[in-house]
């Protein structure tokens, strides 16, 4: 479980964050979705531990403000929304970094442990290309795989283990958008839980479990998709007027942008 | 580069270079050593390193001729290889070490301004050391010089650090601008010390300050060395902290790095190894640039093996350097930092014109 309460932050004298709570259970996938400035990338950071914050946050019952670097890096991996490298590492390289905690509880031994990474991500015989000659879309997916390594048993001597996704899929084609979404649903299915930002509203009613709304800095409104996905809520936070439809065959609800005016 | 990479070992996975690594390591040990037994066998007197050798296995008879062959090889060249291998391996290690510090390629103690700083530090003592500073060289003894120059390295690199790097992200323009404005402060208050100088202070000055290995003593190499070898045994528990710090420094932390406490061992690693090679040799310059250059072409940039291969390479080349400055103008004696520059600095333009889209100027 990881549970934030009343987390604030300012940088500066600006507050970037207002008393937001949120909590993800494990086996969950927990979305934040908002309009962009709305503090997202600013509450996974806090979440992360690299930035000061008041409030509590803690993981399985644990305070993070007390948690040493090295617990905090067994507990949970960080995608960062972008990765560039000062080095011309190989593919390889970087994606081994991820083993340097030496956590991450691969049932069948680290030698090969980067291999299944990529291979995982759709990034099979990628490993001796190098980093930095690669486009965006393939970089994020390295970086996935080397987060994937840290924490690849999602459970780890029964504390279950998180994944924070800031933007996971917003370079990659529909194909990969999926994929990574899938890699998403099958760690929270195994015990671990993932809190992913999100910027599509579609992907998070179809893959996650609870969303956070975030606008100006606050949690806006929490809940099932079902729930946040509603006409009023969403064209007063995006401020655009929305209309929410639902596939046929479930509850799955869904956006058009063709349905929407400014 | 392609082909380089290609150049990988059979059996390892694909993408991982440390057999080559380790092969090119092993390389570059032999290449130290064939570089130093040149240097003990050639130099300005015919004394014959062979001859020493043999005496240490067969009981020859002491001869007038061996002894000063010994005297020669013992206290003369022998003293001049510990004190390049020393430094040409710091100033090499430093450069790396900064390098990844910044997450620039750029970053080298020469060019932006640390060593300059250590200058300062060492000038400081060799002129104030009579006078003012008399009660500290008295405590200190022979580590006054190198202790001195570690302090000016120390403050300019956590100057330069402070302006450069905001939120864990170092700016290159502004690592470049601070470097130039502090190096421009250390000489213009090496210059004001200078001319404080007496006659005596001033030959000392000039000949230090061109960057020379000429002076080599035991002396110096237990001064010197005691430090630079304590700051190259902390770089392989850096390591891999460099490596994640590639990735950033706040991917570093999630990875489990403790970024705080490896930036400062790294920054005393840098401050400690170029004050030391500064106390004894002068400024010489680009040797903390090019030799890990090179090795990143050749191995790629993995910490683990970029720092060992560039303390051989840089004590290979430094030596290689010194051979240079003791021929090319024999009888007399080029300084080694004239050496340096006349290859780096070519190679350092190179470096920009490659990695221009790099900067952000
Ligand atoms: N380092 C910073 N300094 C000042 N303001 C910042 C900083 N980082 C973010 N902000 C501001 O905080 C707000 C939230 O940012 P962020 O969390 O990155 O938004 P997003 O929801 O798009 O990820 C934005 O208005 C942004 O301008
Ligand atoms: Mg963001």
């Amino acid at each position: 479980m990881i549970e934030a309460k009343n987390v604030s932050v300012s940088i500066g004298r600006k507050p970037i964050l207002r008393g937001v709570n949120a909590s993800t259970a494990p086996g969950e996938i927990t979305a934040i979705v908002g309009p962009n400035g709305s503090g997202k990338s600013t509450l996974i950071k806090a979440l992360s531990g690299d930035i000061t914050y008041s409030g509590t946050i803690s993981f399985n019952g644990r305070d993070l403000a007390e948690m040493r670097t090295g617990e905090a890096a067994a507990l949970r991996a960080v995608l960062p929304q972008a990765t560039t490298l000062s080095f011309p590492y190989t593919v390889h390289e970087v994606v081994r970094l991820g083993l340097l905690g030496g956590r991450s509880g691969a049932p069948h031994g680290l030698a090969d442990l980067p291999e299944r990474a990529l291979a995982r991500v759709d990034l099979a015989g990628f490993a001796g290309r190098l980093y930095q000659e690669l486009s965006g879309g393939e970089q994020q997916r390295v970086q996935l795989a080397r987060v994937l390594c840290q924490v690849w048993a999602p459970v780890l001597e029964g504390s279950p283990r998180y994944l924070l996704l800031d933007e996971p899929v917003s370079s990659l084609d529909i194909k990969h958008q999926l994929l990574v979404m899938r890699i998403a649903r099958e760690f929270a299915q195994q015990g671990g839980g993932v809190v992913a930002v999100l910027h599509d509203l579609n992907l998070m009613a179809a893959f996650s479990d609870r969303a956070i709304l975030m606008q100006h800095g606050q949690s806006v409104a929490a809940g099932s998709p079902q729930e946040v996905m509603q006409d009023e809520l969403l064209s007063e936070v995006f401020e655009c007027r929305l209309k929410v439809g639902t596939v046929p065959t479930g509850v799955t609800p869904f956006l058009l942008p063709q349905a929407a005016s400014i | 580069m392609q082909m380089l990479l290609s150049r990988q070992l059979a059996g390892a996975p694909e993408g991982d270079r440390s057999a080559l690594a380790r092969l090119v390591l092993g390389l570059l040990l032999l290449l130290l050593a064939a570089v130093a037994g040149l240097s003990i066998a050639t130099g300005a007197s015919d004394a014959s390193a062979l001859s020493v050798v043999e005496s240490w296995f067969l009981e020859t008879q002491e001869t007038a001729l061996s002894t000063r062959d010994r005297l020669i090889i013992y206290d003369i060249r022998l003293p001049r290889i510990v004190l390049g291998i020393l430094v040409g391996a710091s100033l090499a290690v430093s450069g790396a070490l900064m390098q990844g510090l910044f997450r620039n390629p750029l970053a080298d103690p020469g060019i932006i301004g640390v060593s300059a700083g250590a200058g300062l530090g060492a000038i400081t003592v060799i002129v104030l050391g009579g006078t003012v500073l008399g009660p500290v060289v008295a405590l200190l003894g022979i580590y006054t010089l190198p202790l001195a120059a570690f302090a000016g390295g120390l403050i300019t690199t956590l100057l330069l650090y402070r302006v450069a790097t905001r939120r864990g992200q170092t700016s290159v323009a502004t690592m470049l601008l601070a470097g130039i404005a502090l190096a421009a402060l250390s000489g213009a208050l090496s210059g004001i010390l200078i001319y404080l100088a007496d006659d005596r202070q001033l030959r000392d000055l000039t000949f230090w300050g061109l960057g020379s290995l000429g002076g080599a003593t035991w002396t110096k190499i237990w001064a010197a060395g005691p430090i630079i070898l304590a700051a190259l045994v902390t770089t392989p528990f850096l390591a891999r902290s460099l490596d994640a710090l590639s990735l950033g420094e706040a991917s570093a932390r999630h990875l489990g790095i403790p970024v705080q406490r490896m930036k400062a061992a790294a920054i005393l690693s840098v401050a400690a190894a170029t004050g030391a090679a500064v106390a004894v040799s002068g400024g010489i310059g680009f040797v903390g640039i090019v030799v890990p250059h090179l090795l990143r072409l050749i191995i790629g940039p993995d910490h683990r093996y970029l720092l060992p291969g560039s303390a051989l390479l840089g004590a290979s080349l430094l030596l290689l350097a010194d051979a240079v400055s003791r021929t090319i103008v024999a009888p007399a004696e080029l300084p080694i930092g004239i050496v340096t520059a006349v290859f780096g600095a070519p190679f350092f333009l190179w470096v920009l014109l490659r990695r221009r889209d790099m900067l952000d100027l």
